[in-house]
């Protein structure tokens, strides 16, 4: 808990859908919706993953 | 002489060897959870430890204490600790502390066998550092023909190889608070029911088991040759039976003969404001809702008949307040993730320096209708619409992008922590 930074990748790997990866773990499945990751630095732990569909309907 | 070097060359690297398969083997057990933390604790700090089961380390909200009273407690529990396990952590808190107070939940007290079960052993004894006192706590604790399986581990969670994980290779810091976890372990279910459960009927004392009653006795002399007081209690639970009763009962007597503090909660629950629709995890369990209820209760008690000193705002302390902080940071971030308008969600997001924002969107953005909302959270700044495009953004500014089209996993960034 007390390192000054944490390890993200964003990467896409040949024609996969872009990933948000934090400490080794990916956080999106699909690149259809927005997808919002929130990631808790004090704590060193996700504290939200939500979705946001084009048709307006917020999802987790 | 160049033998026996070689030899105790060999035999420091197997102690590491062993010493390191042993901690990537050894089970995240609830009882092993509660003594890791205890040895953290920085010395000659806790001024009160509860020993007991999973009633302890559900109902007794160490955070509670503290932001109320600053009292410094500690909950030393695993699931279905027996009274003698609780007299040899009791042992072994002397070895590192000086508490004013040692309270003892009751419900392992009613274990009649001589040996209790398996699994809830290894909880509560195989985390104990190795010395006389964790021999006595594993010769006291199982079948003497097993006593050394139990006292070497290794018989019991070498299977635990096929469950190995990544996780095996951290510290034992993932209850909330981490390195000053302080033994709190709630449950956030609920089972409502339609009553408080029956209690303070009338009827016959009954004494514990032969067993239970030598380690009473035991921890009442071990309290008095240190100066410590010796605290017996009853955490409430809903599922609370009349044959419970008569041997708590029988222990409220051996107490009052002996000056020891008594405190039967399951009697307190109207003046608690026990709600039975809210309060309950399930039949033996409070829930977080409850241990607060009764940890505000037990301050209350505990300061009126005690001498425990609130320690709030003196630096060997800080500790707990850390610990304290981590809870209100979680209770922050289950804020945030049961938050359903995006407008709020939005906000919340900009305004906690803490969060990093990850948001991941393809060449349909400008469609979405959630677009303007979320472009909020790089306000004023060149970013999204990209083809494939990831934002990271801290506190409204945009710390990292992705380029247009990347092909393969290559961008690693070292986001720093603010």
């Amino acid at each position: 808990m007390e390192t000054d930074s944490q390890d993200i990748a964003v990467c896409r790997k040949y024609g996969q859908d872009m990933q948000i990866i934090v400490n080794g773990v990916v956080q999106n499945d699909n690149s259809n919706d927005v997808t919002i990751v929130v990631y808790d630095g004090r704590l060193d732990r996700i504290a939200d993953v939500a979705a946001f569909n084009r048709d307006g309907v917020m999802l987790r | 002489m160049k033998k026996y070097f070689r030899g105790l060359v060999l035999a420091v690297l197997a102690a590491l060897v062993l010493g390191r398969l042993y901690f990537v083997l050894e089970a995240d057990f609830d009882g092993n959870q509660s003594a890791e933390g205890f040895y953290r604790l920085e010395k000659n700090t806790a001024d009160i430890l509860f020993y007991g089961s999973s009633h302890i380390y559900a109902g007794v909200d160490t955070v509670k204490l503290w932001d109320d009273y600053g009292i410094a407690g500690f909950d030393f529990a695993g699931t279905m600790q027996t009274l003698w396990n609780s007299y040899y952590n009791m042992v072994e808190t002397l070895k590192y502390q000086t508490p004013r107070v040692m309270a003892v939940d009751l419900y392992g007290a009613l274990i009649e066998e001589e040996y209790y079960t398996s699994s809830n052993v290894i909880k509560n004894v195989s985390s104990m550092r190795f010395s006389v006192n964790k021999i006595r706590n594993v010769w006291n604790s199982v079948p003497h023909e097993k006593f050394l399986s139990y006292l070497l581990s290794y018989p019991l969670t070498h299977d635990s190889y096929r469950q190995l994980q990544k996780g095996n290779y951290k510290k034992l810091t993932e209850p909330i608070g981490g390195e000053w976890y302080k033994g709190y372990h709630p449950s956030f279910v609920t089972t409502p029911y339609d009553t408080l459960p029956v209690v303070g009927r009338p009827g016959p004392q009954r004494p514990p088991s032969k067993k239970n009653q030598k380690y009473l006795e035991k921890m009442v002399e071990l309290s008095r040759e240190n100066g410590i007081q010796l605290v017996f209690m009853v955490t409430p639970y809903r599922g609370v039976t009349p044959q419970d009763e008569e041997i708590y009962a029988w222990i409220e007597q051996f107490a009052q003969e002996r000056d020891v503090l008594f405190l039967d909660a399951n009697r307190c629950l109207e003046e608690m404001g026990f709600d039975p629709g809210c309060d309950y995890a399930e039949e033996s369990h409070l829930n977080h809702s409850g241990a607060g209820k009764f940890s505000a209760y037990l301050g209350q008690w505990l300061t009126e008949r005690t001498e425990l000193a609130d320690r709030r705002g003196t630096d060997a302390y800080v500790s707990w307040q850390r610990y304290s902080d981590c809870w209100a940071y979680y209770w922050q971030d289950n804020d945030l993730s049961a938050t359903v308008r995006p407008e709020e969600y939005v906000e919340k997001l900009k305004e906690c320096g803490a969060y990093t924002v990850f948001v991941a969107f393809d060449d349909r953005f400008r469609e979405n209708v959630f677009a303007p909302v979320l472009e909020r959270l790089w306000e004023g700044q060149s970013a999204g619409g990209q083809y494939d495009n990831i934002v990271v953004a801290q506190k409204g500014t945009v710390v990292y992008q992705s380029p247009d089209l990347p092909e393969f996993c290559g961008i690693w960034r070292r986001i720093p922590r603010i």
